[in-house]
């Protein structure tokens, strides 16, 4: 899809970790970025921009951009901060390299919620202040509408429910390499429960983008082979949120036919283990009230059908405005072989990254990476 | 369904305002650098660190140096003279700033340090704005001067003039 | 790569309040604006840039979500640029990068700011300085500046008078720019009598908080070409950011100093070697230089290259880089020294350079302009963004 595309060829992010205390965030940071350039075989001199995505209210930093620049290799260098979100920042870069206006990028994302002593209450100023802020709109509220919405228009079978929340966790475990914490069962916004919903984790991850033309032989590059990033209207009313229409049009962008079906492995964000099935509809996995049948798959796929969340996605671990740039970068770990634990046999060939953002899946982003320049053959 | 024009008039006596107040609180971890070094203001030591490719030493310490993008290594402890590198003298009281005006805020480059921290410089006459900003400029000697009782934060210490007008 | 041209502008009046709009409605206003100035309409719009500063400000958080329907931005590409006070232009560069890549043909950015509605701006931008060793002092916009503006004078021996001068210069381009905010003339007696805030900066010395909207619609060179309109082609854009602890920023070992804006020189630099500017004093006619007070303007005009470091004060006392001197013309909208929407302000830059080389400034025209430059500066003179302009694609003459 995209002629010239970049290739990610460094990534790298901090463990994932609950709370961390015993860091600042700015030595995460500089954690992270250092991570992605040894990745890459490079050092900060190689690098001729620096992207950012930054969440102010989380961090308690104003202009969080300031104080984390020099830890993310900014200094003397090309900076931008795209704040609407990790994945953005993502979009943005591949946009420099295909604009002929860097050759090789360093992408900076994190979050670090436990900044806050009440990290929902930055989450409850991002409604607007008239209405929907006095109502309480959050984003677990939103997926609880999106959540019921769903289960309104689909017969839901709980059994599908509990098996994706299986899954994530298990394969979480894996990666991580330890067991989770229990989440409960108490009802946070119907009929969604805290072990439906994401769970907060404080982490920091960078990728280096690079132009075809800095790709080596030292490189396991993942390239990018379509990218496409849409909004939808903030307005909850002014959408069917039983499904995740710029999920769907940002699909179509990134991969044509809009579907995902024909790659190894798709990393989606998921707003909630119910919002897993429609997720999965509107990359094109599942028909209308199918996604229960492919959300949960795991490793084995008689069908040849895409793994979905090989790495247990975001679920049991969502680092707020990173969470959805890690899933793309979770994708192209697959196909650069340095996904560890979680890592597929044989080699994936081609894999989709998806990020949500914003109320319900108010935006959404789509990466199709593959190990081929050429794309997925 | 009926509807009806705007009309300006009507809307007249409707509120114009919608009052919100953010009280959001923090709790930011400092990491073992920083905590370090306000450890060190309990004692009155002023720490910085060093980096090991451009070997400055970056007071106040910082963990990592951002012009060479690699962690610093060695502690160095700056001396309690250095010089005024800029300053200004407030006069206007702004909003959610507990200090009362007239104040100099500055920053020196204390001896040993390759680069500057802000504090107060105390001890200075400013009713006068021209006079007091007679006997102090860039490259002006000063002392850092302790509080009696450190608890471990960055005004424990402020700068003074080394010799006093 | 392709050329990329701004074909439409929009601004509303920049004043102090506005109570008759909500936030987005307010975007949609410069919106509108920029569409028709383009004449096309929002069913034309590719994909659609959004700057926006400090949530905190507005008093939302990612407030750029809640105005994708008042852009027409729902079912398209939509991100948000954060520079600080090089937001604006940052996302004009960012809309460059849309088009320039080959994917969109129509970008719009289009934002707004009411930085008035929060009383407690100067405290929030406290907040942007480290959380151990700087936030337990009153550290802000103000005296971050007021800090440079010492040095500045220290170094090269300028005075509060200098300062004045440019106030007094931008007052009177600002009187001829019907969207300026502070648009009273005023002479450098009634400034250097302006109540002192920090010194050695004074009321005078310091840019009005300011609401309103602003937009510029990018196109391809293709469909600029077709629009039929006059286009302002983006010939070079850069960008450099510096460390951000100012007290690195003084002394032998630093590489900028915090007196000058040499981070600034090295963005430029990378705008003019793009653009083929060798000369910029012979071949810019005006530049749109982001100095949101009167002492910022003295450095930015050096970094800029149009005068030696250190000069800017004494060519201005000359009466140079006025309207009608016949030099380069710095700031005829009278900058942002009298209009402030802090999200939109670098975008502002950009679109009065626009209008400027197409020929469409009105009373604030520097005539003849074929060639210009806008910039802005944002966080603790820290991140920089440039960009220049120009009516054709020829090589820019000497």
């Amino acid at each position: 899809m995209l002629d010239g595309g970049p290739a990610v060829i460094g990534a790298f992010h901090t463990p994932v970790r609950r709370q961390v205390f015993d860091q600042s965030l700015e030595e995460m940071i500089f954690e992270a970025a250092r991570g992605a350039l040894l990745d890459a075989n490079l050092t900060i001199e190689d690098i001729d921009a620096v992207v950012l995505s930054t969440s102010d209210q989380v961090e308690g930093r104003v202009i969080e951009s300031m104080v984390t620049n020099g830890a993310a290799g900014g200094v003397g260098r090309d900076v931008t901060t795209i704040a609407s979100a990790g994945e953005h920042a993502f979009a943005y870069a591949c946009l420099r390299i295909l604009a002929g206006q860097a050759r090789r990028i360093l992408v900076v994302v994190w979050s670090k919620e436990s900044e806050g002593t009440d990290p929902s209450h930055a989450d409850r100023l991002s409604a607007e202040p008239f209405l929907l802020r006095p109502l309480g709109m959050t984003t677990p509220a939103a997926a609880g509408l999106q959540a019921s919405a769903y289960c309104a228009k689909y017969a839901l079978d709980p059994a599908d429910v509990a098996a994706v929340r299986a899954a994530r966790e298990s394969a979480a475990t894996a990666a991580v390499g330890t067991t989770p914490v229990s989440d409960g069962d108490a009802m946070v916004a119907w009929p969604l429960a805290v072990h439906d919903l994401p769970r907060g984790c404080d982490l920091a991850a960078a990728v280096v983008l690079a132009a075809p033309g800095e790709v080596t032989n030292a490189h396991t590059p993942a390239w990018v082979n379509g990218v496409g990033w849409i909004s939808s209207s903030y307005e909850l009313a002014d959408r069917d949120l039983s499904t995740f229409a710029a999920l769907e049009e940002a699909a179509v962008m990134a991969l044509g036919d809009g579907r995902a079906h024909n790659v190894d492995l798709v990393e989606v964000q998921e707003i909630s283990s119910i919002g897993s099935f429609a997720a999965c509809e509107a990359l094109g996995l599942a028909g209308p009230g199918l996604g229960a049948t492919v959300a949960a798959r795991g490793s084995a796929t008689p069908d040849g059908a895409p793994v979905v969340n090989p790495s247990g996605g975001n679920l049991p671990a969502n680092p707020g405005n990173a969470a959805g740039f890690m899933r793309l970068l979770s994708a192209a770990q697959q196909i650069r072989g340095n996904a560890g634990a979680v890592q597929l046999t044989p080699r994936p060939r081609s894999a989709v990254g998806a990020a949500l953002n914003g109320f319900a899946g108010q935006s959404a982003t789509v990466v199709l990476f593959t190990s081929d320049p050429e794309g997925v053959s | 369904m009926t509807t009806t024009p705007f009309d300006n008039a009507a809307t007249s006596s409707a509120p114009a305002f919608f009052e919100q107040t953010w009280d959001l609180s923090y709790r930011h971890a400092l990491g073992q650098t920083v905590g370090a070094f306000l450890a060190g203001l309990k004692d009155k030591k002023l720490l910085g660190r060093r980096c090991p490719t451009c070997e400055r030493a970056l007071f106040p310490a910082r963990s990592f140096c951002d012009r060479c993008h690699e962690p610093t290594t060695d502690w160095v402890e700056v001396g309690h003279r250095g010089v005024l590198e800029m300053f200004t003298i407030v006069y206007e009281a702004f909003p959610g700033m507990l200090v009362d005006p007239p104040y100099v805020l500055a920053y020196a480059r204390l001896d040993g340090a390759d680069t500057a921290v802000v504090g107060y410089l105390k001890g200075l006459d400013l009713t006068d704005v021209t006079k007091a900003t007679q006997l102090i400029t860039t490259g002006t000697p000063i002392q850092v001067r302790f509080s009696d009782n450190p608890i471990g934060q960055v005004t424990d210490f402020w700068f003074e003039l080394a010799s006093p007008a | 790569m392709r050329n990329v041209g701004i074909v439409g502008t929009g601004q509303t009046p920049f004043v102090k309040t506005r109570t008759d709009v909500v936030y987005p409605e307010l975007v949609r206003e410069g919106a509108t604006l920029a569409l028709a100035d383009a004449g096309v309409t929002m069913a034309d719009i590719d994909a659609v840039v959004f700057p926006l500063a400090p949530d905190a400000l507005i008093g939302v958080g990612n407030g750029e979500r809640w105005c994708v329907e008042a852009l027409g931005a729902h079912g398209k590409p939509f991100m948000r640029v954060n520079t600080g006070g090089a937001t604006g232009l940052s996302a004009v560069q960012a809309g460059y990068m849309h088009v320039a890549s080959g994917m969109f043909d129509v970008v719009l950015v289009a934002g707004a700011d009411r930085v008035s509605e929060s009383n407690s701006a100067q405290s929030v931008l406290n907040k942007m300085w480290d959380v151990a060793y700087e936030r337990l002092y009153p550290l802000n916009t103000i005296t971050m500046l007021a800090m440079s503006a010492q040095r500045y004078n220290a170094k090269y021996g300028a005075d509060e008078r200098d300062m004045a001068r440019i106030t007094v210069k931008n007052r009177r381009h600002a009187s001829r720019n019907p969207n300026a905010h502070l648009r009273a003339e005023i002479t450098e007696d009634d400034v250097l009598a302006t109540r002192l805030i920090s010194w050695p900066l004074k009321l005078g010395d310091l840019c009005p908080s300011s609401t309103g909207a602003a937009a510029v619609v990018l196109m391809s060179e293709e469909r600029a070409k077709r629009s039929g309109r006059p286009v302002a082609w983006i010939r070079g854009i850069g960008q450099n950011s510096e460390t951000f602890w100012m007290g690195d920023r003084v002394g032998p070992r630093a590489v900028g100093d915090h007196a000058d804006a040499e981070a600034l020189a090295i963005a430029i630099s990378r705008a003019y070697a793009q653009a083929g500017i060798t000369d910029p004093s012979a071949q810019l006619d005006v530049a749109e230089l982001y100095a949101p007070f009167s002492s910022v303007e003295m450095h930015v005009i050096e970094a800029a290259g149009l005068c030696a470091p250190g000069e800017s004060f004494r060519r201005i006392a000359d009466g140079e880089f006025a309207l009608g001197s016949g030099t380069t013309v710095v700031n005829p909208s009278g900058g942002t020294l009298c209009t402030n929407p802090i999200a939109v302000t670098g975008l502002v830059r950009a679109a009065e350079v626009a209008l400027q080389v197409t020929g469409r400034a009105d009373a604030r025209q520097v005539e003849g302009a074929n060639v210009g430059l806008a910039t802005a500066i944002g966080g603790d003179h820290q991140f920089y963004a440039s960009m220049v302009l120009a009516n054709h694609l020829e090589e820019i003459a000497t």
